[in-house]
């Protein structure tokens, strides 16, 4: 085995053997950091596949920005006197957990079965971020400029929502003040 | 489109800039981008209308904020001149992530024309009042927007962006009323199954990439299927490849059967649609599931025959053991309308039971889905397309009346319409038109709606078309039952009080334009389906 | 050395403009290496399997969101291999997974401001305990 594979051993074992152990974890904090060591195995795996950029993103934007934003949400909604309860019902847990294995099991029959069309990997010689660059602005152009209609929308309906209300006004008249109380411009 | 050609010249690249790349993007790519830009002009308006939208919310008094109204309705009727110009064109866009043509642009007019009343009500309705309403005028023109792209996308990038565009604007319309426990609670199940939903499908579209290394929708019917491109010869390599292929299309399924309300993603429905400001149960019951529709359409048009070039009826996609992707359609469409139905007989909440029967409504639609690709006299688009149109109709017209009462009564409980044929004599009938309608009673859009449908399976014939038949039969009776329950309850049970119903000319508007196309559809069903429903698809 | 990490390193590091990193083309010749499309494949599967087995088993919303991102992520990772090992250009999967991360965020940071604001009414954020709806 050479030095390049066992690093993807490495990486795949950090990507599925967090995930697993999800599944037998009470604490929701201890959930998301088993959380980010599997995506940093995906992001190793990217590395693995030549995707230096992706592996990249994936360590800002998932770790760096879904999983910061996760733990705040514990942090946020523990905040009270009522714990955040987690519970295994048996009455779910071993339904769940083996309508789970059947379909690992057909994906990954599949997986090992299935005539893929492989061609060897054609090898890289230079980076890919100017690539991608030009990719973004030609090929994707479509999807990279829905893809902000999509992210304003995300964030003004994330700001709508989680915004504070003030205590006791009745709702109407709460959205009336309080958006005054925000420096409206009038 | 002057305007355009001034932006072309200035656009224009500077030579000097090498990279590697530069030279295919300034002599191919670039020009093609501009020239779809000229196609692409109608969803441009929308999204420049909402962001117009929230801008001018920021300017504007919060007591004016109500009237952006007109402002959206604007950004949904400049578009149309657009798409009037270019319907018959077949072309395909932006690089093969786009497509336009007739069924794109037909779908395009319906989300925009659907939008319309959606506003209207929106307007009249009171429990939206004093409201902040630029953010709710943003996110719904935002949803068209997304829902516009649904119905042309070819390619599974956009489909996956524009599904989602219109299905995290659903999520936030749901919870509008953020301080309302119901409502809350609405947008937490929707988003929660909503994502896993799409996550799912993502997978799907993950395997079916692998299938075919290319991420057009018709790739797999074209490289699997067709003579030339046949690529698997031995048996095993088939059956192997024909159960990945399962595989994926019951993941890629998933996806749609959450946006449509079909089994087994139907269970956020009643709940979402209970929770959610009533506008927005109707904007979800009708255009988004009208664009759910519209990119299964697509999508399974492009696993049918015409794409490979094959006889009709003659190949379609086989999936596993040789199974027609038809049959699994039938069987979910079966279980979807008699769910739907059984469900809905004990509801005692009108908007709870306009859910089941929504999720009922999906099962028929279903029936015109398991057509396509079969010689029939009315293609499985027509017939589809006309029966959304009706849908909109009938659906928009009962909630445009439960929204006028809500107004008043603040409830959609059954047993607050008592004696509504007494206290709203115009509502109360025209609910009953639209009644009759959902029923599929002649003369109204319903019942023109189901005979094309069935129409349609039995010219196909064969066992299983006529099961379904008789299953669809047996579901319109059944549903009548729930639904004349609201007619006796509102002509003969006596209410508490007597007080006469006042309701918004507006609102009034909308109720009479929805009657007006009821009975339209009717007597001009046979002259629609002919020619205006004569979609054609870019291949 | 085999291409790999070791070159997608070289390549990031070519690519931030690090001098005195050999050109990541001295390793541009393929050796034979045991790591193929099915290990990725066998990868991606398991995690989609527990993906799955976290939505049906927990019922916090938070965690439920933790499995949405698994799966994400396993479909993701099935694109980039696909984008290797099958298509034609292997920027394309990549592509795809990149639009992924960003429609992931979307979802995460809109489904977290539902929770934040579930959670100040309600105080709960099991999804099956939100029961003013009912089933």
């Amino acid at each position: 085995m050479s030095f390049s594979d066992s690093i993807f051993w490495v990486f795949a074992t950090t990507a599925v053997v967090p995930a697993f152990l999800i599944l037998f974890t009470r604490s929701i904090v201890r959930m998301a950091f088993l959380l980010l060591g599997s995506l940093a195995g995906f992001a190793g795996l990217y590395l693995q596949l030549n995707a230096a950029f992706l592996g990249f993103t994936q360590v800002m934007v998932y770790i760096g920005g879904i999983l910061i934003l996760f733990l705040f949400g514990v942090m946020l909604t523990q905040r009270s006197d009522i714990p955040v309860r987690e519970k295994v019902g048996p009455a779910l847990a071993v339904p769940g957990f083996f309508a789970g294995l059947l379909l690992m099991a057909a994906l990954l029959f599949i997986a090992l079965q299935n005539p893929w069309k492989t061609h060897p990997p054609v090898p890289v010689t230079e980076p890919d971020t100017p690539v991608i660059g030009i990719k973004l602005l030609s090929t994707y152009i479509l999807p990279f400029e829905a893809v902000s209609i999509l992210l304003l929308a995300a964030m003004v309906g994330a700001t709508y929502i989680a915004r504070v209300q003030a205590p006791g006004a009745p709702d109407g008249q709460a959205e009336l003040s309080d958006s005054n109380a925000e420096g409206r411009l009038e | 489109m002057h305007l355009l050609n001034h932006l072309q010249a200035l656009l224009t690249l500077p030579v000097a800039v090498t990279a590697p790349g530069v030279e295919q993007f300034r002599d191919t790519f670039y020009p093609a981008i501009i020239d779809s830009l000229k196609y692409f002009g109608p969803e441009t308006q929308v999204a420049v209308a909402a962001i117009a939208i929230l801008l001018l919310d920021l300017v504007l008094p919060i007591q004016f904020s109500k009237h952006l109204a007109w402002a959206a309705i604007l950004g949904c009727l400049a578009p149309l001149s657009g798409i009037g110009h270019y319907y018959e064109d077949s072309k395909s866009l932006f690089l093969g992530m786009l497509v336009i043509d007739p069924f794109a642009n037909f779908f395009k007019a319906f989300f925009l024309l659907g939008s319309i009343p959606v506003i209207m009500l929106s307007f009249v309705s009171r429990k939206l009042e004093g409201r902040r309403m630029g953010e709710y005028y943003f996110i719904l023109l935002s949803s068209v927007f997304g829902a516009m792209l649904m119905a042309s996308s070819t390619h599974f990038l956009t489909l996956f962006l524009s599904l989602e565009i219109l299905s995290v604007c659903s999520y936030i319309l749901v919870g509008y009323f953020r301080t309302e426990r119901k409502g809350a609670e609405a947008a937490l199940k929707y988003i929660i199954y909503g994502s896993i939903a799409a996550a799912i499908m993502g997978y799907g579209f993950s395997l079916w990439y692998g299938m075919t290394g290319s991420g057009e929708i018709s790739s797999l019917a074209r490289v699997f299927w067709s003579p030339e491109h046949e690529i698997y010869t031995e048996r095993n390599q088939q059956a192997l490849a024909a159960l990945t292929v399962t595989f994926a299309f019951l993941f890629v399924f998933v996806g749609f059967a959450y946006k449509i309300a079909a089994i087994p993603m139907h269970f956020w429905a009643p709940d979402v649609y209970e929770g959610a400001p009533t506008v927005v149960t109707a904007f979800l019951s009708v255009i988004s599931k009208a664009a759910g529709f519209a990119i299964l359409l697509r999508f399974l048009g492009g696993l049918s025959s015409s794409v490979s070039g094959l006889a009709p009826g003659d190949m379609a996609v086989k999936l596993w053991a040789g199974v027609d992707w038809r049959l699994i359609l039938i069987v979910i469409s079966i279980l979807t309308m008699t769910l739907g139905n059984l469900a809905a007989l004990w509801q005692t909440n009108l908007k709870r039971l306009m859910a089941y029967s929504s999720i009922a409504h999906a099962g028929y639609l279903l029936m015109g889905l398991s057509i396509l690709g079969t010689a029939t006299r009315y293609t499985g688009t027509q017939t589809i397309a006309f029966y959304l149109v009706a849908y909109l109709s009938m659906n928009f017209g009962a909630f445009a009346v439960a929204i006028l009462v809500e107004n008043r009564l603040n409830s959609s409980e059954l047993e607050d319409y008592k004696g509504l044929g007494r206290r709203a004599p115009f509502l109360a009938g025209a609910l009953t038109v639209f009644i009759f309608s959902l029923i599929g009673v002649p003369p109204t859009a319903g019942f023109m709606g189901k005979f094309h449908l069935f129409m349609g399976i039995i010219d196909v014939g064969g066992w299983p078309y006529y099961l379904l038949a008789i299953a669809a039969a047996m579901n319109t009776a059944l549903s009548a039952y729930y639904y004349l329950k609201i007619a006796r309850v509102m002509y003969f049970e006596k209410g508490s009080s007597l007080e006469l119903i006042q309701s918004s000319a507006l609102g009034r508007v909308v109720v009479v334009g929805m009657l007006f196309l009821t009975f339209y559809l009717c007597f001009c069903a046979d002259s629609i389906l002919k020619t205006t429903l004569n979609l054609g698809m870019h291949v | 050395m085999t291409p790999g990490l070791f070159q997608g390193l070289q390549v990031v590091l070519s690519t931030l403009g690090a001098e005195g990193v050999p050109a990541a083309n001295a390793a541009a010749t393929v050796l034979e290496s045991s790591i193929g499309l099915h290990h990725y494949l066998v990868v991606s599967a398991l995690v989609f399997g527990i993906g799955i087995m976290v939505i049906i088993i927990r019922r916090n919303a938070i965690v439920l969101l933790m499995g949405l991102e698994l799966i994400l992520n396993s479909a993701g990772l099935n694109f980039v291999a696909f984008g290797k090992y099958v298509a034609a250009d292997r920027i394309d999967g990549q592509m795809v997974t990149l639009f992924l991360i960003v429609i992931a965020a979307a979802e995460a940071s809109l489904a977290l401001a539902i929770i934040l604001n579930i959670f100040n009414s309600l105080n709960t954020i099991e999804v099956d305990e939100a029961k003013s709806l009912k089933g």
